[in-house]
C-alpha cells in the first residue's frame, strides 16, 4: 500500500516538474542537464522504494508508473481540453520568416537554436521558413515556404539517388550506377536505372576511393 | 516490406494490451488492499488465566520493518518472574534490533529461546521487538512460535503465520 502511494506521489511530482521546466529543457539537454536527470532518477528511486529491494516492491512501482502513464494518456485522449494541461501545447516560434521574439523569450529559446533547427532542415535563411513550431516534446518542426519545399524535395531526391548509387554495382547504361534495392525503386527511370524518375539524369560513376579531389575546370 | 497491422490485428493487439493493463490493475489493487504486504495481524490465545496476544507481520517482504508486540496478561497477577519462549526461527527470518523491556535472563536450546522478565506492576506486560526482515529472505510460508512458560510447562501458546513474498 505504502509503496504504491509513494510511487503515485513521485509520479505526480515528476510530471509537475517536467511541465514546469519547459519544453526547451526536455528537448535540448546539455551534458550537465543529462547528469542532473540521471541524478533525479536515482533520487526518485530512493524515495519511492526506500529500503524495499524486493521483487514485489519493484513490480508494484513499475505497475503504478505504467498505469498512471496510461491513465494520463487516456484522459488526454478522452478529454481534449485537458491535453494542453497534461501534455502542453505546440508553440509557433517563427511565422512567415519572422521570429516571434516574445515567444522566444517566454520559452527561454535563443535565436541560435532556431537557426540550428533551420539548418538541420537544410534551410539557410529564416526567411525561407513558413512556420517553425516548438513541439510539446521540445523538438522543432520547420515548415519551409512553398518554393523552399520544392527545392527541399528535389534535394532529398538527389540525396536519395546519390546514396543509392554509392553502394551498388555500376550497371547503368548511362555510365551511372544502378541500385539493387532502394526505397525509390518504383520511381526509377527505365532508361536510366541509376536515377529515380524525378531526377532523370544518370549520375556519373563514383570515382574509386583515394583518388583525391577532381580538379576544377 | 515490413508487416503492417490491418484493422482486426490492431483490434486484437488492443485487446491484449487491455489484458495486460487489467493484470497491472490487479497487482496494484492487491498491493493497495495489503494482500502483497506489509500486513500486520494480531492473534490471541488464552489458557489457565493467562492471555497471550501477539501482533506480528503476517505478510511481508525482505528488508522491511517487522515490529512485533507481545502482550501477556494474567488475571491474578504475575508471580516473581514471567518467562516467554520464542522459536529460533524468528531470528532466522528477522534481524532483531531491540527487545524492550530487556529480559533479565536468557536461556536457549537448539530450537527455542527463553526470555525471563521481571514482572511489571499490574496484570499486563508488553514486550516490544524492534525487528526488520532479513534482506535476502527467501519467499515462503512459516510459523513463528510464542509461548508463556509457567513452572517449566507451556501455559499458553501462539503460532502466527508469516508469509514471505519475494
Amino acid at each position: 500500500m505504502e509503496i504504491v502511494v509513494r510511487a503515485a506521489v513521485m509520479f505526480a511530482i515528476v510530471w509537475f516538474v517536467t511541465r514546469v521546466v519547459g519544453k526547451r529543457e526536455l528537448g535540448q539537454l546539455s551534458a550537465f542537464e543529462l547528469v542532473l536527470l540521471v541524478a533525479i532518477g536515482d533520487l526518485i528511486q530512493q524515495s519511492v522504494t526506500q529500503e524495499d529491494y524486493s521483487l514485489t516492491g519493484g513490480i508494484l512501482v513499475v505497475a503504478t508508473f505504467a498505469l498512471l502513464t496510461v491513465t494520463l494518456s487516456y484522459v488526454s485522449w478522452r478529454f481534449p481540453r485537458t491535453r494542453s494541461v497534461i501534455d502542453g501545447s505546440p508553440t509557433v516560434v517563427l511565422d512567415h520568416g519572422r521570429p516571434r521574439e516574445r515567444v522566444l523569450r517566454y520559452e527561454r529559446l535563443p535565436m541560435e537554436e532556431l537557426l540550428e533547427a533551420a539548418r538541420a532542415n537544410g534551410i539557410r535563411d529564416l526567411g525561407e521558413i513558413q512556420l517553425a513550431v516548438l513541439e510539446t516534446n521540445g523538438s522543432f518542426n520547420v515548415l519551409p515556404a512553398r518554393r523552399q519545399q520544392r527545392q527541399q524535395r528535389r534535394r532529398n531526391h538527389q540525396r536519395c539517388c546519390a546514396d543509392l548509387t554509392r553502394s551498388v554495382a555500376p550497371t547503368c547504361p548511362g555510365g551511372g550506377s544502378a541500385p539493387i534495392s532502394d526505397p525509390c525503386r518504383r520511381r526509377r527511370s527505365r532508361r536510366h536505372p541509376g536515377c529515380c524518375r524525378r531526377h532523370r539524369r544518370c549520375r556519373p560513376p563514383v570515382p574509386p576511393a583515394g583518388r583525391g579531389r577532381r580538379p576544377r575546370g | 516490406m515490413p508487416h503492417i497491422r490491418v484493422e482486426n490485428e490492431a483490434h486484437r493487439a488492443r485487446n491484449w494490451r487491455r489484458v495486460g493493463l487489467a493484470l497491472l490493475w490487479l497487482v496494484v489493487a492487491a498491493a493497495v488492499t495489503g494482500v502483497l504486504g506489509v500486513r500486520m495481524a494480531t492473534s490471541t490465545a488464552s489458557a489457565d488465566g493467562w492471555t497471550l496476544e501477539v501482533e506480528a507481520p503476517q505478510i511481508t517482504r525482505g528488508a522491511l520493518d517487522a515490529p512485533i508486540s507481545i502482550t501477556v496478561s494474567r488475571e491474578s497477577g504475575f508471580g516473581d518472574k514471567v518467562t516467554l519462549r520464542v522459536d529460533r526461527i524468528l531470528f532466522e527470518h528477522l534481524d532483531v534490533n531491540l527487545i524492550a523491556p530487556a529480559p533479565s535472563a536468557e536461556t536457549g536450546s537448539l530450537e527455542q529461546v527463553e526470555w525471563t522478565f521481571d514482572p511489571p506492576d499490574g496484570e499486563v506486560m508488553t514486550v516490544s521487538i524492534d525487528a526488520r526482515m532479513s534482506p535476502s529472505e527467501m519467499p515462503g510460508i512459516d510459523r513463528l512460535g510464542f509461548a508463556v512458560i509457567e513452572s517449566g510447562e507451556v501455559a499458553v501458546e501462539l503460532r502466527p503465520r508469516l508469509v514471505l513474498l519475494p
